[in-house]
């Protein structure tokens, strides 16, 4: 005959309800909320760290604030259109030989600048002459 | 640091002169003024226009004669280079002068090149005081100046370096930081700043510069046998520095002395006395206040000079340390 040997099973646990964890779960989740959002309301945002000592510090100054008032200064440069008709020859010039023919007007533009370069560096100042001394 | 300056060129006592004046109350001013003197001065010392003062003091038959302060300060000026100098810096050898040839000015002249004469001069040997001294036997007195008549002067040797220290003191009035007036070579410096001039020395014998001397304030001459030579009716050469002992052109050695002193007057006579002395005796009476011994053949031997530059030109250093 054979036998059989069954074992009982241990009874199982006691099944816990999904309700119920849920609902513990969806309080948790409620508490850490309440939490942060206090300590954020409070000026301590956990995302921010405790900070240097000299942020609390500066953070302890009171604020100053400074108006400053610029100037704005628009030039307007008066740009000429500067034409030369019939230039006069100067002395060396006029000493030279001219052609019969009269020469054709030349006409210079000066095209409109709206920026002009920085004047080249005055020339050095001229300096007296070094003596010499030399047999009379 | 920059200051207005005036620089005036012209031409004065048959040579080409310079005046520099750099700041003071009226640096152009004070540079005409300076002109103007040294122009009234020509006018005065020269022996070339029979006109002049000093021309008129020797074609005057009298022992005493009236003269101006300025005719007066010269020749007292001539009489202290030639007491100075034992003589060889003699105001009395015209006569000796015309005689070698030396009559009219040579104003605008350019002599020939000092080599010429070099290879055709007698001779080299110191020159001496003339035995007779006749410079001893005239006095300047408070209006007049008394010389055996006859006897006639020619300021050659000492005019151009005190009129060079009579116009630096007048100019001297305008306060400048720093002037100098040249005669033909012979320079006065002054100033009130210290900023030294560098005072280029021309050598005879080659026309180049052969050293640089730094001076803020003093005299400094030059006397050569390069600018005033010529050839007599034989073709033999002559020049302007004579011999008072001969009253023959002195051919001693050197071509040139450069000297530095207190004063232009004083380095003139000091330049002529060490030329006339020849290359032996310069060294000695440069030792003082220093200078430059310019030889026939280029060489070039500073003398007691704290510092002597020589300029950048090599042929001039090769010389400098033979």
């Amino acid at each position: 005959m054979a036998t059989t040997d069954r074992r009982r099973r241990p009874d199982p646990a006691p099944r816990v309800r999904p309700g119920w964890v849920y609902g513990t779960t969806f309080a948790g989740f409620l508490g850490a909320g309440a939490l942060i959002g206090t300590q954020m309301a409070a000026g301590h945002d956990p995302a921010l760290g405790a900070g240097t000592p000299a942020q609390k510090h500066a953070s302890a100054q009171p604020a100053v604030v400074v108006k400053r008032i610029e100037k704005r200064v628009v030039k307007t440069r008066i740009v000429k259109h500067v034409r030369y008709r019939d230039v006069q020859p100067s002395a060396a010039a006029a000493a030279t030989p001219q052609p019969s023919a009269p020469a054709p007007t030349r006409t210079y533009v000066q095209k409109a600048q709206t920026y002009s370069p920085p004047a080249p560096a005055p020339a050095p100042a001229p300096a007296p002459s070094q003596p010499t001394t030399r047999s009379s | 640091m920059s200051f207005e300056f005036a620089e005036l060129d012209f031409d004065c006592m048959g040579c080409a002169m310079r005046i520099v004046v750099e700041g003071g109350d009226d640096p152009h001013g004070a540079a005409r003024a300076g002109e103007a003197l040294l122009h009234e001065a020509d006018r005065v010392l020269t022996r070339f226009d029979e006109r002049s003062e000093l021309c008129r003091l020797n074609a005057d038959p009298r022992t005493a004669v009236p003269a101006s302060r300025l005719l007066r300060d010269a020749v007292a000026a001539a009489l202290t280079a030639a007491r100075h100098s034992g003589g060889l810096v003699d105001p009395t050898l015209l006569t000796a002068l015309e005689d070698a040839g030396y009559r009219e000015s040579r104003r605008g002249t350019v002599s020939a090149p000092l080599a010429g004469a070099l290879t055709m001069a007698p001779e080299r040997r110191p020159a001496a005081a003339s035995p007779a001294r006749a410079w001893q036997r005239i006095i300047v007195g408070a209006k007049t100046i008394a010389r055996p008549p006859g006897l006639r002067l020619d300021l050659g040797g000492s005019a151009k370096g005190f009129a060079a220290d009579l116009t630096a003191q007048v100019i001297g009035r305008s306060h400048p930081d720093r002037f100098y007036v040249d005669c033909a070579g012979d320079i006065a410096i002054g100033g009130c700043g210290r900023e030294p001039y560098s005072v280029a020395v021309e050598h005879p014998a080659t026309g180049q510069i052969a050293l640089e001397l730094s001076i803020s304030r003093g005299g400094v001459a030059t006397s050569g046998i390069d600018r005033r030579w010529w050839r007599d009716g034989a073709g033999a050469p002559q020049h302007h520095l004579l011999d008072p002992s001969t009253g023959s052109p002195a051919w001693t050695g050197l071509a040139g002395v450069t000297a530095v002193a207190p004063s232009a007057a004083e380095a003139e006579t000091l330049a002529k006395q060490a030329l006339l002395s020849g290359p032996h005796m310069a060294a000695a009476i440069l030792a003082v206040h220093g200078g430059v011994l310019l030889g026939e053949a280029g060489e070039v031997q500073a003398i007691a000079l704290p510092e002597p530059r020589p300029s950048v030109r090599l042929s001039e250093l090769e010389a400098l340390v033979r």
